[in-house]
């Protein structure tokens, strides 16, 4: 019996132990940057690092003070709502009539369109964008994004509308209700789950992407990742206002994500098993 | 009975007058919402997706450079003559990307599939520990690679300082032409093993308990039943996130072009982004398209075999 009571304590033990590695593996860098952040110039670059500062801000007000920050800031905002008010305008209805009327080429396509690497679109888009004036503006960010999102839209809610059962729409047209009345009044409020887990991981998409902008915006519509990067180039060694921007560019999307929890794990979830 | 029959007459005549162009159009939008629902998507598919590969397509026959205005001038297959046979660094950039693609799914797959068992039970603060180990995909890639150029950093890294600790001697890491690669794979099986995790750990929670008990009163060892049980039961949802993660990392960009920007001396110059410096570096745009239709056929290819595979093993 004191063998077994024993056993059991030390598998919790071992249980505990590796979990708190697990996180400390992904979650130090995360602990890192903060603490940098905090750190004056020459406590940033002490070898062996320091543990105990006092802690200063001067590096969150040097990236508020580099001027084209809040601009792209305002940028990545717009570009994202934008972003996904399009995709869903244009995804929902285009799912909607894919789950009733199913194609297998279509999901060939959708998933070649998952699979290529973005650079490979974005060579002609640089070409297509200057010619038609849509280099460096929002709505040429915007289309860009809609590329990886409307695929990934239509692939998530598939099942979605598929759950809706025809009897409810067949009911409604009885009563008289259009079809396209149908489909906004009975048929959206029931894939609501479904749309608010698209808009979560498409805030995520949208807010981290870095490739699009990097080529298709320049001096007007440059967003966070862009920025940032930027900033990095200009100050290699500057590591505490480098921590203050990667703290203020993270921190947006982690606060969304846990806020939308639930939805991020089943989305990540479908993603996965489809 | 006539009052009522000539009511209602009246009541259609209303409704003719009343049937003006929006209401027909928008009676034909209705029935027709099948083609013009998914018109948009549509539109949008083929202005962004497939006009821009015959653009690509003949771009890749041109030589052209962005910066100066000279036309471009069209040389067949030049482009493709020169990567296959003469350029030095195309075969060794694919190399880089299968490299990178399968070392950091075999790391993945491996840490995500310890953890996945290991997390497979019921705990308090379950939930509170896989959000935690859901930060990296989170997190901005650009952001967290700058956080990982500052902890490599071979002079004032903090990356050294652990080595130290540990009494092992130092790396130059993303410096170093030997130790970049793995460098880069470390990084991206920091990043994205969670996503391993999740999925594997979303499988194991959905085996059925039978066998196990079975296992269990035929008293076999945890082994045993790891092999025998485990491992064949997972094996589509095993088959569905390598497949997954592998075109994912064929993919990746921003770590590598953020953490070493393809060197030292193009030591991690994967494809991807050597047509990223042909095309905005080194201004060779005709020539980085015709690199660029190449990785789209090897792509197109590795899709169709995964769709053949998929179609067969879950009849989709």
């Amino acid at each position: 019996m004191r063998n077994y009571v024993l056993k059991k304590i030390t598998g919790k033990t071992f249980f505990w132990l590796a979990c708190l590695l697990a996180i400390f593996f992904f979650i130090f860098p995360f602990l890192w940057v903060v603490m940098m952040s905090l750190k004056n110039p020459e406590a940033a670059q002490a070898v062996p690092p320091k543990l105990i500062f006092t802690p200063t801000f001067e590096n969150y007000k040097q990236v508020f003070n580099a001027g084209d920050f809040l601009n792209a800031f305002k940028n990545s905002f717009i570009v994202v709502l934008l972003t996904l008010a399009a995709n869903l305008i244009v995804a929902l209805p285009a799912a909607y009539i894919i789950a009733r009327w199913r194609q297998k080429w279509l999901s060939f396509a959708i998933l070649f369109t998952q699979m290529a690497p973005w650079i490979i679109f974005l060579l002609p888009w640089y070409i297509i964008f200057k010619r038609l004036g849509l280099y460096d503006t929002y709505i040429g960010l915007v289309l860009s994004n809609l590329t990886y999102l409307i695929p990934f839209t239509v692939w998530l809610l598939l099942g979605f509308f598929e759950d809706v059962p025809k009897e409810i729409e067949e009911a409604a047209w009885l009563d008289g209700c259009s079809h396209t009345g149908t489909f906004i009044r009975m048929v959206i409020p029931l894939v609501k789950g479904g749309i608010i887990t698209v808009c979560t991981l498409g805030f995520m998409f949208a807010w981290n992407i870095f490739l699009f902008p990097l080529v298709l915006s320049g001096y007007r519509s440059k967003t966070l990742p862009v920025i940032v990067y930027n900033f990095q180039n200009d100050n290699s060694l500057d590591f505490g206002p480098l921590s203050a921007a990667a703290v203020l560019i993270t921190l947006p999307v982690i606060v969304f994500i846990l806020i939308n929890q639930k939805y991020f794990s089943r989305g990540i979830a479908l993603g996965g098993r489809k | 009975m006539s009052d009522v029959h000539i009511h209602r007459a009246g009541n259609k005549g209303a409704y003719k007058e009343d049937s003006t162009l929006i209401n027909r159009v928008s009676e034909a939008f209705d029935r027709n919402i099948r083609f013009l629902f998914p018109l948009p998507a549509l539109i949008i598919a083929l202005a962004l997706f497939l006009y821009p590969l015959i653009e690509l397509f003949y771009l890749s026959l041109t030589r052209w450079s962005l910066v100066t205005q000279e036309p471009r001038t069209f040389i067949g297959l030049g482009n493709f003559i020169q990567a296959f046979t003469r350029d030095e660094h195309f075969w060794k950039s694919v190399w880089l990307m299968l490299y990178f693609a399968l070392g950091a799914l075999a790391g993945q797959f491996i840490l995500g599939f310890a953890l996945a068992l290991l997390l497979n039970r019921e705990f308090r603060g379950e939930s509170v520990v896989r959000m935690l180990m859901l930060f990296p995909i989170i997190a901005t890639p650009v952001a967290m690679s700058m956080v990982w150029v500052i902890m490599l950093n071979p002079m004032m890294g903090v990356m050294n300082y652990l080595l130290s600790v540990l009494g092992l001697p130092p790396s130059e890491w993303a410096a170093g032409s030997k130790a970049v690669m793995p460098t880069l794979i470390m990084v991206d099986v920091w990043h994205w093993t969670p996503f391993m995790m999740l999925v594997l750990l979303a499988g194991l929670k959905n085996l059925p308990k039978d066998p196990y008990e079975a296992a269990m009163i035929d008293g076999a060892s945890r082994l045993q039943v790891f092999f025998k049980i485990t491992l064949p039961l997972m094996q589509p949802y095993i088959v569905l996130v390598v497949i997954l993660r592998l075109i994912h990392n064929l993919k990746v960009f921003d770590e590598i072009f953020v953490i070493s920007r393809g060197g030292p001396m193009r030591a991690s110059e994967t494809l991807n982004l050597m047509i990223y410096h042909q095309a905005f570096t080194a201004m060779n745009y005709g020539y980085a398209c015709a690199l660029g239709l190449f990785l789209l056929l090897v792509i197109l290819a590795i899709s169709l075999a995964v769709f053949r595979y998929r179609e067969r093993s879950w009849s989709y």
